[in-house]
């Protein structure tokens, strides 16, 4: 699955479509071809179109679109899948090509506590609306519906971008749009912490390929007579991004075993929270250590750098930032106490 | 995975890891219980020999090692169990951990039948202590610079040399020592030879060097005309840089490399409790650092898998030590800030003195068993850089 995804890589982000995508054009061909192989819809079971694959698996393709900045909205597509997958099995078919989810704080707010009264909702933030074909809503109290009507179901109403370029709009949603409902207990926790979960495994992809352009670089970029990897100063910056990469890489592959072992429960809840903290943790400090490495050509649009960069610093934030995951992690560790902890810990 | 990152698998621990946590605990609490020590102060670096030999008798010391010399031939994953546990509890361990750790292994992979005879089953009783005989006053972070020379006598080699930083050397039995056995050429890693060296021998003297807070842990090591037989040589003569870092890759892999300050963590959320400090910025930096704890712990599991399937994870290690130290490093100074209290110099558990106390060691915690600066070149080296 990965060396098929390095490849429509390798055929679909050429320059002039990571130009184009730049622009804002959405590039249909890469998402097509993603959607040939099954990859846009991974989760679903195979008789909807799906490659039926697990958590873990979806992750490391996620991560891998990460690596080569892919500029589509798969993330989000495979989030919709689970999200709706959780709350309703059956719903899954005729998702199955056009998903496209919604999620920011304020949406849970609007749309969630007003969704059954206003005839008009607004959501904020929302990845891709402007190009989806579907939105999946969820409310403070598990509500799942979704709408697939784009234009008359909802409307653009700010075409923001996060930090990468992607598309966050803010959408106006129409009640009456809202076809289905399905209800599911905890379902909001739940999807903040699938939505936690994939942006640890982007983060990770894209540091993994800041790391190596950085390696790259330093060994091929002169000054003073020789390669800027050998000065030690480079070298020590080099082993902290590497450092940072593998402990974010290990907490998150914690998490994944630890959901692969218990569900979605409270093991989930603590080792996703560690593995998003410890990501966007990282995501700063790797993005910061590469562009230094990289000196002023890092800094520019030609070079590549900033496709990965941008995405860590848009992505850290995203889904709560490090700060709202540790403390979180520093709540529930006060609530455990210092006689529990260390037992905590190594059951996890 | 690209060759670029490093990977750390995930590690299945062993089913009876978990019957093994619940003894070693109950091993501890019992110990605790009789007022053997303070949990509060914890740790490998506190010696205490009668502990010492409880663990020898419980079967905690030479876990991997053959049971022709006394070892128990678990797992490198049991071993790390009881290892994590011992930490965790603050257990007083230092007067058999180096050798433990890495002296027993390197006699055991290195050491002559005699050698291995006489000294293994003394340290697994937990009644032998070994100090590392590597730096020097002109070789520290440069190891290849030693300059403590043997020369070949008859039946064995007469060193004369001095070692500096040597920790414990007054109490230890023995030292693992670094010589140089020809003179040095054009290949700094050449000519270099490990020996182990009988403390109660004459030609052998400790002088000690007291740190920054006035303990005497480290030691000055005097040889004059110090005789040691062939039967007390590590490998073959002239290859000790191939040994001296392979051994220094078992000093550098576990989790006593971020467990240091792990006793003044759990008092420090005791305060937190006490107090009432559940603001949000006290709960982000309290969260951020168990997220670092966890992940290390994570990090330090795979390395013991590792180990268990009889890889080398000296570069993976080194990066686990480089984050585990400076994680050890963060601990007393978030609470300093948080509790906004002024630390004390003294020997009790009380708060203040336990967090002072641990500032004044901090700074070791960066340097011993591989500065930072070094870890970070090999982990550089390890990327490909060089």
């Amino acid at each position: 699955m990965l060396d098929t995804i390095d490849r429509i890589a390798a055929d679909y982000l050429k320059p002039a479509a990571i130009h184009a995508a730049e622009e804002g054009v959405f590039q249909l061909s890469l998402w097509e071809a993603l959607g040939d192989v099954g990859l846009t819809t991974a989760m679903l079971p195979e008789s909807a179109g799906g490659l039926a694959l697990g958590l873990h698996e979806v992750c490391d393709m996620l991560s891998r679109c990460a690596y080569h900045a892919m500029p589509i909205p798969i993330a989000e597509t495979a989030l919709a899948i689970a999200l709706v997958s959780a709350s309703n099995p059956q719903w899954t078919g005729p998702l199955a090509d056009a998903l496209i989810h919604t999620y920011s704080k304020e949406q849970h707010r609007l749309v969630l506590s007003a969704s059954l009264q206003k005839e008009e909702l607004m959501a904020l933030r929302v990845g891709w609306a402007g190009q989806a074909q579907a939105l999946v809503l969820v409310d403070e109290q598990g509500t799942v519906s979704w709408c697939d009507r784009p234009r008359q179901a909802w409307q653009v109403v700010a075409a923001r971008r996060n930090l990468a370029g992607e598309p966050r709009e803010d959408v106006r949603i129409h009640a009456e749009h809202i076809s289905t409902r399905s209800h599911g207990m905890g379902l909001h926790h739940r999807f903040e912490q699938m939505g936690a979960l994939v942006r640890a495994a982007q983060i990770n992809g894209a540091i993994e390929r800041t790391l190596q352009l950085s390696i790259q670089y330093a060994n091929e970029r002169k000054q003073f007579g020789r390669a800027i990897g050998k000065f030690q100063a480079v070298q020590h910056m080099l082993a902290v991004l590497a450092s940072h990469a593998a402990a974010s890489q290990a907490a998150y592959q914690a998490a994944l075993d630890a959901i692969a072992g218990h569900g979605w429960g409270e093991h989930a809840a603590w080792s996703v929270a560690i593995a998003k903290a410890r990501a966007s943790e990282a995501a700063g400090l790797c993005a910061d250590l590469a562009h230094q490495v990289h000196g002023a050509m890092g800094f520019t649009r030609e070079h590549s750098l900033h496709r990965f960069t941008r995405r860590l610093y848009a992505w850290r934030d995203e889904f709560g930032n490090e700060a709202y995951w540790q403390s979180r992690v520093g709540a529930w560790t006060l609530e455990l106490g210092a006689e529990a902890l260390w037992d905590h810990l190594v059951r996890q | 995975m690209s060759g670029t990152s490093f990977s750390f698998e995930p590690v299945q621990l062993p089913a009876q890891a978990v019957a093994l946590r619940e003894e070693v605990r109950r091993f501890v609490a019992d110990h605790v219980q009789a007022g053997a020590f303070d949990p509060r102060l914890n740790a490998w670096g506190t010696r205490h020999p009668a502990f010492s030999k409880a663990c020898g008798e419980k079967g905690y010391i030479g876990m991997c090692w053959p049971k022709r010399y006394g070892g128990h031939e678990r797992s490198a994953l049991e071993r790390f169990v009881v290892i994590e546990e011992l930490l965790a509890a603050g257990a007083p361990v230092g007067c058999h951990w180096v050798a433990d750790r890495q002296s027993g292994t390197q006699i055991l992979r290195h050491g002559t039948e005699e050698a291995k005879s006489l000294i293994i089953p003394k340290i697994v009783k937990g009644e032998c202590y070994f100090s590392i005989g590597m730096s020097e006053p002109d070789s520290g972070s440069d190891l290849a610079a030693v300059r403590s020379r043997a020369q070949r006598v008859d039946g064995g080699w007469e060193i004369t040399g001095s070692k500096v930083w040597t920790s414990a050397a007054h109490m230890a039995h023995y030292l693992i020592l670094l010589a140089r056995t020809e003179a040095l050429d054009q290949d700094r890693h050449a000519g270099l030879t490990q020996f182990i060296i009988d403390t109660s021998k004459p030609g052998f003297s400790t002088r000690p060097i007291h740190n920054l807070y006035g303990g005497h842990d480290f030691n000055e090591v005097i040889l004059q005309d110090y005789f040691v037989s062939d039967a007390m040589v590590l490998g073959e003569v002239g290859q000790g840089w191939r040994l001296v870092t392979g051994e220094l890759a078992f000093e550098r892999s576990g989790p006593d490399r971020f467990m240091s300050t792990f006793q003044l963590l759990l008092d420090s959320i005791r305060q937190l409790s006490k107090f009432d400090h559940s603001d949000r910025h006290s709960l982000q930096e309290l969260g951020r650092l168990i997220v670092h704890l966890a992940s290390l712990r994570r990090m330090s599991s795979s390395i013991a898998g590792k180990l268990e399937r009889g890889e080398n994870p000296a570069i993976e290690a080194a990066l686990v030590k480089d984050l585990g130290t400076a994680f050890e490093r963060e601990v007393p100074e978030v609470f300093r800030r948080l509790f906004g209290i002024e630390p004390s110099m003294g020997p009790s558990a009380a708060y203040d003195e336990n967090l002072g106390m641990t500032i004044l060691r901090s700074p070791s915690f960066t340097l011993r068993g591989g500065t930072r600066e070094i870890l970070r070149g090999m982990i550089a080296r390890g990327l490909g850089l060089r």
